[in-house]
């Protein structure tokens, strides 16, 4: 069991690392948007779909914070990977068949976890940030004897140099999802071999989309946006409502 | 001369913009190595390829996608300075002069509306079509994402220092804010089909008599707290704070009418 | 009316536009700087980073304080960015006085202090700091408005 929570500790790490080198190292295709990590997470310990619930809730409430400048926004990747790992692992330990599937008054079982994991994994954005910032700190020192190199007159591949900070990113990215992974997978796995599923996180849970779509909404803001959005809002309410 | 496969090389280069990102130069060692290849074109290497590098090798930060048209522009103009139309360091200074503006048009339009818009469509798809909505959110935002890298890249190197008449003439603020009521409207359809689903499990999980009464009520419930958090949102409080403010509450009221 | 000051070295940027901009739902932006008002290709490019509900302007210093002692922003919603401390000081001697200034980007290279990633201060800086809270004018260093403002301590080096 520890054996295997190891493994998957260690290989979540990997794959979350490399993807969030998509935030600002390289590509910036936004596959490091938790509406895609949290699912492509979820496949990799066997449920793609609870990962997309996970994305879409972590997506919208987290879309307003970018990064401008030096300003380093909350790492929704990393959230997204250690909250998707927590609730998954959770699920496995509670055991039973079909437990992934179970559905709650059509809610999915699992996404009724997200709530208390969301509130528990929040801090540990102050990690990830460090580690961040660190290694913005450090790779200075690339540009640096990049630069002592031209100076004195000795031709440099500088995409080797640059290079070395992806290295840098990836490095300390897998290193602050790991530390804060493996022991959160392990008190997930005992917690979930005694719990069963708690279906009155379900206002939480519905506080959390409406959040999710209050931040969304403030993230497009114009002095238009309220309007035509109510009115969307209201026009497909009230196209629901005819079709009965 | 400089060849294609150097531009190509300056493309995929500009991809890692910033894997050496640091706070006191920022993207500037990620543009020197993108735009490396082609300089050396320009110089066939030598003593002032290294000379013309040492300029380039400096403080640079603007958005990542808006360092493509520059990039072209900058090697357009290592070429004419070569040739003596302008002068050496006219690319190094272009550069310096876009950098802040280019940082504020590329970071409202990618970030601040292309970004929302491929997302909310993306989360809108999501709940109609499952695992297809991550495919029509990468889509539409790397259609937008592409078009600058190569079109900015391409065009930056044809116009030279136009490259800044270019720019100007997409009116890339005008359709951040076109973009972000298109946004706002996905938005809306999306939180219509959300509040009623939470409204309808909502009236089921209590046991209350499923009715339209209670589902409408729930609705409306829904749509009243988004407007009420909005303004909280719009006095600065971090939103990582306000999940905190709202999402405890409702635990223990879950707890108590469970 | 200004209700906004930024200290900021790289002048117009993502962190103004994108974040200030709505935080105090700024109408129009100026950017005082000799330098920048000097170059008109300058001028322009940053005036083009504007749009129906967000007029951008470069003026020089003595334009600004011109400008607005006499009222000329009317019943705006002004954010005023300057290059450095050196230039916001000038602005506050010529009679614009201010309560607050906040202080988004100094990068002064090797030998400055660090106060926050973005805020890198040498001893001339400091100087003003210090005449600046003297003089009751409070000093927010925060490069966003959701960022936790760094409190400015007198540097014992």
């Amino acid at each position: 069991m520890t054996g295997n929570i190891l493994m998957r500790a260690i290989s979540v790490s990997l794959a979350g690392g490399a993807i969030s080198l998509d935030r600002t190292a390289a590509f910036q295709t936004m596959v490091s948007r938790p509406l895609v990590t949290a699912p492509l997470i979820g496949w990799i310990l066997g449920n793609p779909l609870m990962g997309l619930a996970i994305g879409i809730i972590l997506e919208l409430l987290f879309i307003g914070d970018l990064p401008v400048g030096t300003h380093i926004p909350v790492n929704e990747t990393g959230l997204a990977v250690v909250i998707t790992s927590i609730i998954a692992t959770a699920l496995d330990a509670m055991g039973g068949p079909g437990i992934h599937e179970v559905r709650y008054f059509g809610v999915t079982g699992a996404l009724l976890l997200f709530p208390p994991v969301l509130l528990l994994v929040i801090p540990l954005n102050a990690v990830y940030q460090w580690a961040d910032a660190l290694t913005r700190r450090i790779n200075a020192r690339f540009f640096h004897s990049a630069s002592r190199s031209l100076e004195s007159g000795i031709p440099v591949n500088l995409m080797k140099e640059n290079m070395k900070g992806l290295v840098l990113f990836f490095l300390t990215g897998s290193a602050a999802l790991f530390i804060t992974l493996l022991p959160l997978t392990i008190a997930a796995s005992y917690i979930g071999s005694f719990i069963k599923m708690p279906f009155f996180f379900f206002f939480a849970l519905a506080g959390c989309v409406v959040l999710g779509v209050t931040a969304a909404l403030n993230a497009v803001s114009t002095d238009r946006s309220l309007v035509i959005f109510t009115v969307a809002w209201l026009s497909a309410a009230l196209y629901w409502v005819v079709l009965g | 001369m400089i060849r294609t496969r150097s531009i190509l090389k300056v493309f995929l280069g500009s991809f890692f913009l910033q894997a050496s990102w640091s706070f006191e130069k920022m993207q500037g060692l990620g543009f020197a190595a993108a735009i490396s290849p082609a300089i050396k074109d320009v110089f066939n290497g030598g003593g002032s390829f290294i000379s013309a590098m040492r300029r380039h090798l400096a403080f640079y930060n603007a958005h990542p996608y808006m360092a493509s048209p520059v990039l072209g522009a900058s090697i357009r103009l290592e070429e004419k300075g070569k040739n003596g139309e302008c002068p050496a360091d006219a690319g190094a200074r272009l550069k310096t002069m876009v950098m802040g503006p280019y940082g504020a048009l590329g970071d409202s339009f990618f970030w601040g509306s292309v970004r929302p818009l491929a997302s909310y469509l993306g989360v809108l798809s999501a709940i109609l079509w499952g695992l297809w909505g991550i495919l029509v959110f990468l889509a539409v935002y790397n259609v937008f994402h592409l078009w600058m890298r190569w079109d900015g890249l391409v065009k930056g190197y044809r116009l030279g220092e136009g490259v800044v008449g270019y720019v100007k003439s997409l009116e890339l603020p005008k359709w951040s804010i076109r973009l972000r009521y298109v946004a706002a409207a996905v938005l809306g359809f999306f939180f219509s089909i959300a509040a009623f689903n939470l409204a309808e499990r909502g009236v089921m999980s209590w046991h209350l008599k499923y009715n339209y009464a209670w589902v409408s009520a729930g609705i409306l419930l829904a749509f009243a707290a988004v407007m009420s958090l909005n303004v909280f949102l719009k006095r600065g409080v971090s939103i990582a704070r306000l999940v905190y403010i709202v999402v405890v509450p409702l635990i223990l009221l879950g707890v108590i009418f469970r | 009316m200004i209700t906004l000051i930024r200290v900021d070295d790289r002048l117009l940027h993502g962190q103004i536009v994108c974040t200030w901009v709505p935080f105090v739902r700024a109408n129009a932006l100026i950017v005082a700087s000799d330098e920048a008002a000097s170059d008109s290709l300058v001028r322009d490019i940053m005036a083009s980073c504007g749009y129906e509900g967000l007029s951008v302007a470069v003026e020089s210093i003595d334009e600004v304080v011109r400008h607005i002692s006499s009222g000329g922003d009317g019943d705006s919603k002004t954010i005023l960015v300057v290059g450095g401390l050196k230039d916001a000081m000038r602005i506050y001697e010529a009679g614009m006085k201010f309560e607050t200034l906040n202080i988004g980007n100094i990068h002064h290279g090797d030998n400055g202090r660090t106060l926050s990633p973005s805020v890198i201060i040498d001893c001339e800086d400091e100087a003003i700091i210090e005449r600046f809270e003297r003089m009751g004018v409070r000093i927010d260093i925060r490069d966003v408005p959701t960022s936790v403002a760094v409190v400015y301590s007198r540097g014992g080096r």
